[in-house]
């Protein structure tokens, strides 16, 4: 196994249909260093969720998402791809390689698709090295009073 | 409602660079509406602040909250658990809104995030226009509830300039110009005799050139 497997966190959009029957865990468990996060549309991940992924350890993040013309939700997928730009401006901003968040169509039920993208990914941002580390005292006190 | 905008990261980070414990703060009100410091933008400034310090291996708490609005006292008071344990508060709020924390919370630096900067409306999803100056002498009614005050360039009160090219205004062929919109606008209500009544001078003395205005109303009050 991997000693140092690079941190790459994955948003797929469900309606992608790749995981069935708990694939999903399996699929991250042969891949060390692979998070995969399901969401109902991919226009769901935000700029936010992007930066504090990264901010919390990921070496990378990918996004999933259906073909434009195929989302069930008409708009997800362009918001997506547009908030996906937006949070790499962000990284240009604080000198971070921007190519550390990727947008990707897949098509859906095609995880030999996303297999080949993770490679991609990963080699790219090994080519990087590593995001400065966290602190062990780093400490989130997120608080929403509402 | 008021808009306004982040500021750069640099700026941000030159001033709360000095405090160990940083409470970002957001409004979920005005600056929401315009994308600018609303929960969202609260924790996308929190993560890129996190992001920003951990490059540097430095590593101050960055804390964010947000609150349903920041210039009232009521609803201020729903952070006050949080700001005891840290050095400073970040304000996404207008600038209203940092002064009222730095009101409330006497004793901590409040430091601004957004420059904020006009009256307008949300014109389509990222456009915000600027189309009231707040100047206390609301004249709307005379002018098809477009502003000459804001909407022409040259804040004129008596027609459009020569400058006036189009519908486009002279300043900038990108503005619409106010008088152009004033009288197309009129005119499709039937209304263009509006012109011709007598408009007196803007009374400038209730705009901010006073002073900071202020309004008080007994039946309002506690």
């Amino acid at each position: 196994m991997e000693k140092n497997p690079t941190k790459i966190v994955v948003y797929h959009c469900t309606n992608l249909r790749l995981f069935h029957n708990g694939n999903q865990k399996k699929f991250a468990r042969e891949r060390p260093g692979i998070s995969i996060v399901a969401v109902p549309c991919s226009g769901k991940v935000e700029a936010h969720h992007l930066l504090k992924t990264l901010a919390s350890g990921a070496q990378g993040v990918m996004v999933l998402a259906c073909g434009e013309k195929a989302c069930r939700y008409l708009e997800g997928s362009m918001r997506s791809k547009k908030r996906v730009e937006y949070a790499k401006e962000w990284l240009v901003k604080l000198g971070i390689e921007p190519e550390r968040f990727r947008f990707i169509h897949v098509p859906p039920m095609d995880i030999k698709a996303l297999d080949s993208a993770l490679k991609e990914f990963a080699a790219e941002l090994q080519s990087f090295g590593n995001t400065p580390p966290i602190a062990k005292n780093q400490t989130e006190l997120t608080t929403n009073p509402r | 409602m008021i808009v306004a905008e982040l500021k750069e990261i640099r700026e941000i980070r030159n001033m709360v660079d000095r405090y160990a414990s940083i409470l970002v703060v957001g409004c979920d009100s005005c600056v929401a509406e315009c994308a600018a410091g609303g929960h969202r933008e609260t924790m996308l400034l929190a993560a890129a602040l996190k992001l920003s310090y951990k490059k540097d291996n430095l590593n101050p708490v960055i804390t964010e909250a947000c609150l349903d609005r920041q210039c009232v006292d009521d609803f201020i008071e729903g952070i006050a658990h949080l700001v005891p344990e840290h050095d400073a508060i970040l304000s996404l709020g207008c600038g209203a809104g940092v002064q009222a924390l730095a009101r409330v919370y006497a004793d901590k630096p409040i430091i601004p995030a957004l420059n904020t900067l006009f009256i307008g409306e949300t014109e389509m999803r990222g456009v915000w226009q600027e189309n009231c100056l707040g100047c206390g002498q609301c004249k709307l009614g005379y002018f098809g509830a477009v502003c000459p005050v804001t909407r022409c360039s040259k804040k004129l009160m008596n027609g459009p300039c020569g400058g006036s090219k189009g519908g486009k205004c002279e300043v900038n062929p990108e503005i619409r110009c106010g008088w152009d919109m004033i009288i197309r606008r009129l005119d499709a209500l039937g209304e263009l005799d509006r012109l011709t009544e007598y408009v007196p001078p803007v009374d400038w003395s209730t705009s901010h050139s006073g002073g900071p205005r202020r309004i008080v109303r007994e039946d309002q009050k506690p």
